[in-house]
């Protein structure tokens, strides 16, 4: 072993991970090399001083941001329980499609304003969807339904529910 | 879920569990953000903002952790580029040229905690080991703070940052004894740093 493999290995021999073949030869150098043995103690000296290092914790408001930040990237799930007046959120929610597309029918849908915040009845929106309601003759030979795949979860008022009776 | 395996959480992550997320995040934000505070020489504001960027952006690629791999060393993996990505920067490298020009400002190093107090304060040696680290050449840096700080193997070190583990083991040795000459002088360095 000379001394810049002695040295390259000189961190493992002093975590214990060495193979045993290696640590004997290493030993062995150190043993007749002042120029190692004095690495080596500088390198145990070192280790001593990594372990003062502070450990750094970060400030609570960045934990709280990146908590924040985690929890606005995943899908909220949708409600399923509304009251007799609705938000925009949980309009949307009961209509199951996006804000978005509940925007584009705003002063459609019947609504009312209170605080700054538009509200909406669910008895009204009720009749609002009733009339709009119409009966869609799924023919086998509409190139829509050809996509649809009828799934075992489907639901009361999924156009895969739909099928499903039909068939 | 306490008693989960990192690997295991990243896995329930990946199944919608944000609470796994949580977990890690807490396991790890500290060393982390140490890693971080390290690799962009004591820029605390900085060292925030990375560490928030860093952790959204995992989130958010969890699809690609692949679950054969050692949670700990992909995170570093990923740490450790974005630090780079992050001081090769055109906007950080501007802030350091205005900085120069400015001593007033955030100062350049300064071991700090999360209450901004260093700990150990009365510890000289601990103060200059951590500047001593920080004056390191970068591709030492990274391997130093990997390997002695954070405890990764040789090999380890190795993968993460797409090197021989032979050559993490010179660039290891050249960055200890720079450390050494640098915190008690080349006579107690051992074998002079071979250029």
């Amino acid at each position: 072993m000379n001394c810049d493999i002695c040295g390259e290995w000189m961190d493992e021999y002093l975590d214990g991970v060495l193979p045993d073949d290696v640590r004997t030869e290493l030993e062995s150098h150190v043993a007749a090399c002042a120029g190692c043995r004095a690495e080596l103690e500088a390198c145990r000296r070192l280790g001593q001083n990594l372990k003062q290092l502070p450990i750094h914790i970060p400030p609570a408001q960045v934990c709280l941001r990146v908590s924040e930040a985690i929890h606005a990237e995943t899908p909220r799930a949708r409600r399923s329980d509304f009251g007799p007046v609705l938000d925009l959120d949980e309009l949307a929610d009961y209509l199951r499609v996006d804000k978005k597309t509940v925007g584009q029918y705003v002063g459609d849908i019947p609504c009312f304003e209170l605080g700054g915040r538009l509200l909406f009845r669910k008895a009204k929106v009720e009749e609002w969807i009733a009339g709009r309601e119409t009966v869609v003759d799924f023919r086998s030979d509409w190139p829509a339904v050809q996509k649809w795949n009828v799934s075992d979860n489907a639901t009361k008022g999924d156009v895969s529910w739909v099928l499903a009776q039909k068939n | 879920m306490t008693d989960m395996g990192d690997e295991e959480l990243m896995l329930q992550t990946q199944k919608g569990n944000v609470h796994a997320f949580e977990l890690l995040f807490e396991r790890y934000r500290a060393r982390v953000f140490g890693f971080i505070l390290r690799m962009l020489n004591g820029k605390r504001h900085d060292a925030e903002d990375l560490m928030q960027d860093i952790f959204v952006k995992l989130f958010k690629a969890r699809e690609m952790y692949e679950p054969r791999a050692k949670f700990s060393t992909w995170l570093f993996a990923i740490v450790r580029n974005h630090c780079l990505n992050f001081v090769r920067s055109q906007a950080y490298l501007q802030a350091q040229r205005t900085e120069s020009l400015d001593p007033g400002d955030e100062p350049a190093a300064a071991p700090a905690t999360g209450s901004g107090r260093a700990v150990n304060r009365g510890s000289d040696v601990t103060e200059r080991l951590e500047l001593a680290i920080q004056g390191l050449p970068e591709m030492y840096k990274d391997v130093f703070l990997l390997r002695a700080v954070e405890g990764f193997s040789h090999d380890e070190t190795a993968h993460m940052l797409g090197l021989n583990p032979a050559t993490v083991r010179t660039h290891f040795r050249r960055a200890r004894l720079m450390l050494v000459e640098e915190l008690e002088g080349r006579a107690n360095a051992g074998q002079a740093v071979e250029a």
